[in-house]
């Protein structure tokens, strides 16, 4: 670095003094009547808008949130209790809003934009609204690309769109963020933005999905909007409309992006406290009447945009943390009946060692299908099928084992459908292998080796094709449809490869192998 | 409900009567004066405020005052029903809603005018003017002296304020030489 001397640092403020005009000022202020919880009351700021950002004393903010006949109720950010009563309020005459631009992409930020980590300011001089109007129908178009998580049981039964919302439920401790976290993973080179938002979680949560972000490379791609449970209940309120309008600036120019709430449960409840404490009445487990919208304006945002103003998609995985399974709660059924589906995760089958641990006949995609590969479609339909005849049939198969021949083979194959749908965490899929293994399952190929057997079957029957046939990976990645010619190539390749596994399984001696299948 | 909307009601009903009288002034004085006195006895305070003191005797108390203080019938009225509704207490928030009640009607705005020093009254005059053009009601001017502004002059007008005093231009400057590097 170049020295500088002392009287050129003063040459440069004493231009900045002659170069500043002197004038008038006009702001409107307003005085702080009561402050407390986080919450304060200004006399005065007559012309203050609904949702404008208004500057306290000690650099702490407050957004305009109850206009009343003569006091205006505001939620404070930042250091609340150096508010005092007698306090001076300005206007900024802005609405509420947050840094957008490619700058963000790798950073952790508040609801408000500003750094978390310490990677210095962010740059950038595009602002958007936090609250914005979700795009009108003439702006969009139908869902039609897949946006892959990279879990089979996903894709191929509960597949998601580009511009989809889809909601993830269940109880504490049955891989919600995991199955966000693994969606996220397996973005990496598909052009997708992910902005993981962070309501109330713990910090220690928030900085392990942080360091597993970038353990994998994953941060490149991605933003972390963080509000944890030690931020104000109005940062919490903030956090998942920043998200939004961050993805927003992606998605109005051209491009494509994940938004992961996690989760919205914490948010009604940050939302409530707010409404409680701003006296506004409440309903049903004490929500104010405006809990619906609160959801719905935010998820509405989700969209696939119109080729006119660019075909950006905005997708949206909100999480919702069910108590004890209960789905009929107030606001579990608000967001189902918001999103465009759900993946249900269930605690008994995290338990009993399905992961994830989706529950198949109650989770559903209302609009990805259509964006599903045709491939993956075909496979799906008989999968689908064949999991619900097994469900039916191990209910009454509990019973006795006196079965018929049919009846018992439509048992194995639901185990063994239901093994290859297991998958580890952090080893997202490409859809093309997922094709691969569901299309051998469906057609009887796995019906000969030992459930046990066949998670070990799939790893060696991957690496086979991959070492041996990479070519037809690719033709199914590019034809994104099962030719014939396609099908007698996995007919080939997985009976050459069953010879041999066999083979070597034998050379192995391993004592379970065969002799328990069938 | 809160004492600035009971205060704002009394005064709009309280205006509506004096205007049709022609007696806006002398009503505000003698309410003005009144507040003062109430202000100036304890004793009397703790009359109206002790709630074991039965009603009729607080209305005795009120209405030898009045015809003691000799106030026209309007002002003697308002106390009354003041004291009836409970609400003698809150006098000094009705009379500065009342004060602004009738500015508002008369098309008179308050300015507080904020100086480093006292302002001659020639610069006054000129002062008025230019706000009287800014508002386009009449102003009435409100003087306060704080020397923490430097130099300069911050107005007040509503909740407006047009800031030209040194002390935030200063301000400016550091947050802008600050801020950008």
């Amino acid at each position: 670095m170049e020295p500088i001397r002392a009287n050129e640092i003063s040459d440069i403020i004493r231009q900045q003094i002659e170069n500043f005009e002197t004038g008038v000022t006009v702001t409107e202020i307003g005085t702080v009547i009561k402050v407390g919880d986080g919450i304060a009351e200004v006399h005065g700021l007559e012309k203050v808008m609904a949702g404008e950002l208004l500057d306290f004393p000690h650099e702490v903010r407050g957004l305009a949130l109850n206009l009343e006949e003569d006091k205006v109720g505001v939620v404070l950010f930042g250091e609340f209790q150096k508010v005092m009563e007698g306090d001076l309020v300005r206007r900024t005459g802005r609405i509420m809003e947050v840094p957008v631009g490619d700058a963000l992409i790798g950073r952790v930020v508040n609801a408000l934009g500003q750094p978390l980590d310490e990677r210095g300011a962010i740059l950038t001089d595009t602002f958007n609204p936090i609250e914005r109007i979700a795009p009108g129908v003439v702006d969009r178009q139908p869902v039609k690309e897949p946006l892959q998580t990279g879990l089979k049981a996903i894709d191929a039964m509960v597949p998601i769109g580009r511009g989809q919302r889809e909601l993830i439920i269940g109880d504490r401790q049955t891989g919600k963020t995991a199955v966000a976290l693994d969606t996220i993973l397996n973005q990496k080179g598909k052009d997708v933005i992910c902005i993981y938002v962070a309501i109330g979680q713990k910090a220690s949560t928030v900085a392990q999905v942080a360091k597993t972000l970038q353990d994998n490379d994953a941060m490149d791609y991605s933003i972390i909007v963080n509000a944890s449970a030690s931020d104000p209940a109005a940062m919490q309120y903030l956090a998942p409309y920043a998200g939004a309008a961050i993805g927003e600036y992606f998605r109005d120019t051209g491009r494509h992006v994940l938004t992961i709430y996690d989760d919205l449960s914490k948010h009604a409840a940050a939302y409530r406290e707010i409404s409680l404490l701003l006296r506004r009445p409440p309903g049903r487990e004490a929500f104010p009447g405006d809990v619906f919208y609160l959801h719905s304006r935010l998820l509405e945002r989700a969209s696939k945009l119109s080729d006119a103003k660019g075909a950006g998609s905005l997708t949206s995985l909100p999480i919702i943390e069910t108590q004890a399974g209960d789905i009929s709660a107030y606001i579990p059924t608000n967001v189902i009946s918001i999103t465009d589906g759900q993946i249900f995760l269930e605690a008994d089958l995290f338990n009993a060692g399905i992961r994830p641990a989706i529950n198949v006949g109650n989770s559903v995609s209302r609009v990805g299908g259509s964006a599903q590969i045709k491939a993956m479609k075909s496979v799906a339909g008989t999968l689908r099928l064949d999991l619900a005849q097994y469900r039916e049939l191990a209910a009454f198969a509990q019973f006795g084992s006196d079965l018929d021949k049919a009846t018992q083979a439509q048992l194995a194959r639901g185990q063994r459908l239901t093994e290859i749908l297991k998958q580890p965490q952090y080893a997202p899929m490409d859809v093309q292998k997922q094709v691969l293994i569901i299309w051998a399952a469906t057609n009887g190929f796995t019906d000969d080796i030992a459930v046990e057997d066949l998670r070990r079957f799939e790893t060696d029957l991957l690496r086979f094709v991959e070492n041996s046939h990479p070519g037809l990976l690719h033709s199914i990645a590019e034809k994104k449809t099962l030719t014939d010619e396609i099908k007698n190539d996995l007919k080939q390749v997985l009976t050459d490869f069953k010879d041999q596994w066999g083979e070597t399984t034998v050379v192995n001696a391993r004592p379970t192998a065969s002799a328990a299948a069938v | 409900m809160s004492v600035q909307s009971m205060a704002r009601r009394y005064a709009a009903a309280l205006a509506n009567v004096v205007m049709a009288h022609g007696e806006a002034r002398e009503v505000q004085e003698e309410l003005s004066a009144w507040e003062s006195m109430m202000t100036g006895s304890s004793d009397l305070i703790e009359v109206f405020r002790n709630p074991t003191i039965p009603y009729d005797q607080k209305r005795n108390v009120l209405s030898t005052l009045v015809a003691r203080a000799r106030v026209r019938p309007t002002t003697a009225n308002f106390l009354q029903v003041l004291l009836r509704n409970q609400r003698l207490l809150d006098l000094g928030e009705i009379n500065k809603r009342f004060a602004r009640e009738l500015d508002d009607r008369s098309g008179v705005v308050v300015a507080q005018v904020t100086t480093a020093r006292d302002v001659p009254s020639s610069l006054q005059d000129g002062l008025r003017e230019r706000l009287s053009n800014l508002t386009g009601r009449r102003v009435r001017l409100q003087f306060t002296v704080d020397e923490d502004l430097i130099g300069g002059v911050t107005t007040r007008i509503g909740s407006t304020v047009y800031d030209g005093s040194v002390r935030t231009q200063l301000q400016q400057i550091r947050q802008r030489i600050a801020g950008e590097q």
